[in-house]
């Protein structure tokens, strides 16, 4: 219910909150209830953002140049960073775990994690929060307008470097190819985590 | 010709789903209504925004009802079939039973 209140609370749907809350207590089943919220949101959403284009346009412009302004110096950084801080992490790792090296799946995503990824997913979540707070009640839906954006980017490079053009030890030896795929879904997630914290319900500032 | 839009078949059910479920139509029983006569599950946010658009083109009225701590504090949102609403449900109604005339595969039940 938290997720259908923020969504929905906000571009004045309590109603629809109010009614989802006597299906719960009707006890369908829980897969038929978390259909329903799922789907009021995803209509709810698409409905707002269609009748307010051009804060949905603002809302895109304001949340790439947030997640480009961070995001993409992260990335350039990304080699230094994962010698600097993942030599000493895999030797501490190696310590408990027998051995952790790049050829090490498991070891190899959370050296990437721990030492780069984060970062990014901080931005993300900073660009989503930013989105929420610019966009009075609106702002988890536009927040999450942003998140599919980026995810939708995202995912089309990763198919054209997996696909078109192949880069060398873009992917660790030995992991499964969709383990880019898997890392990615984070940056979406964090964008819409963002903006689902950082939105302000029933505050009608900007609309 | 008169260039009004037409109601879609889903707005049909809906404004249908109100005129049958009376005073007491909001969300809940607008959406069993809609089970009910059709036998296939529907999407709650569907109907309300279905309602939304309908009160947009001024063919139901809508007024909110007290909070209750059933639903959270939250209140019911009641929905009202205007005589717009009617005129335009009676039009879908001519239009379909017009063009169902004189069709022979839908004479019999046999598709």
């Amino acid at each position: 219910m938290w997720i259908a209140e923020r969504f929905l609370s906000g571009s004045g749907r309590e109603s629809l909150v109010g009614d989802l809350v006597e299906l719960y207590d009707a006890r369908r089943s829980r897969l038929w209830f978390w259909g329903q919220v799922l789907s009021a949101v995803a209509t709810a959403t698409g409905s707002d953002l269609l009748s307010h284009k051009r804060l949905l346009l603002r809302a895109l412009v304001i949340g790439w140049a947030v997640y480009y302004g961070l995001a993409f110096p992260i990335t350039a950084a990304r080699l230094d960073l994962t010698s600097w801080l993942g030599a000493p992490l895999a030797r501490w790792l190696g310590m408990y775990e027998g051995r952790c090296g790049p050829d090490v799946v498991w070891c190899a995503a959370l050296i990437n994690l721990v030492t780069f990824e984060w970062l990014v997913f901080t931005s993300c979540f900073l660009a989503g929060w930013i989105v929420a707070r610019t966009h009075g009640r609106y702002g988890a839906q536009m927040a999450l307008a942003v998140a599919v954006s980026i995810g939708l980017f995202e995912y089309g490079v990763v198919a054209w470097m997996l696909v078109l053009r192949p880069v060398p030890g873009f992917i660790p030896p030995g992991a499964p190819f969709f383990l880019p795929m898997v890392t990615l879904l984070g940056r979406p997630l964090s964008v819409a985590l963002g903006g689902l914290v950082g939105m302000r319900p029933n505050n009608p500032k900007l609309v | 010709m008169d260039r009004r839009e037409f109601l879609g078949g889903f707005e049909q059910l809906v404004l249908f789903a109100v005129l049958h479920v009376g005073n007491d139509a909001y969300g809940v029983p607008i959406g069993k209504a809609i089970e009910e006569s059709s036998g296939r599950s529907v999407s709650l946010g569907s109907v309300y925004i279905t309602l939304e658009r309908l009160e947009a083109k001024g063919l139901v009225t809508s007024r909110q009802g007290e909070p209750t701590a059933v639903r959270g504090g939250r209140a019911k949102t009641y929905f009202r079939i205007t005589g717009k609403g009617i005129r335009e449900l009676r039009q879908a109604q001519r239009t379909l039973l017009h063009l169902w005339r004189g069709v022979p595969q839908l004479d019999g039940g046999n598709a």
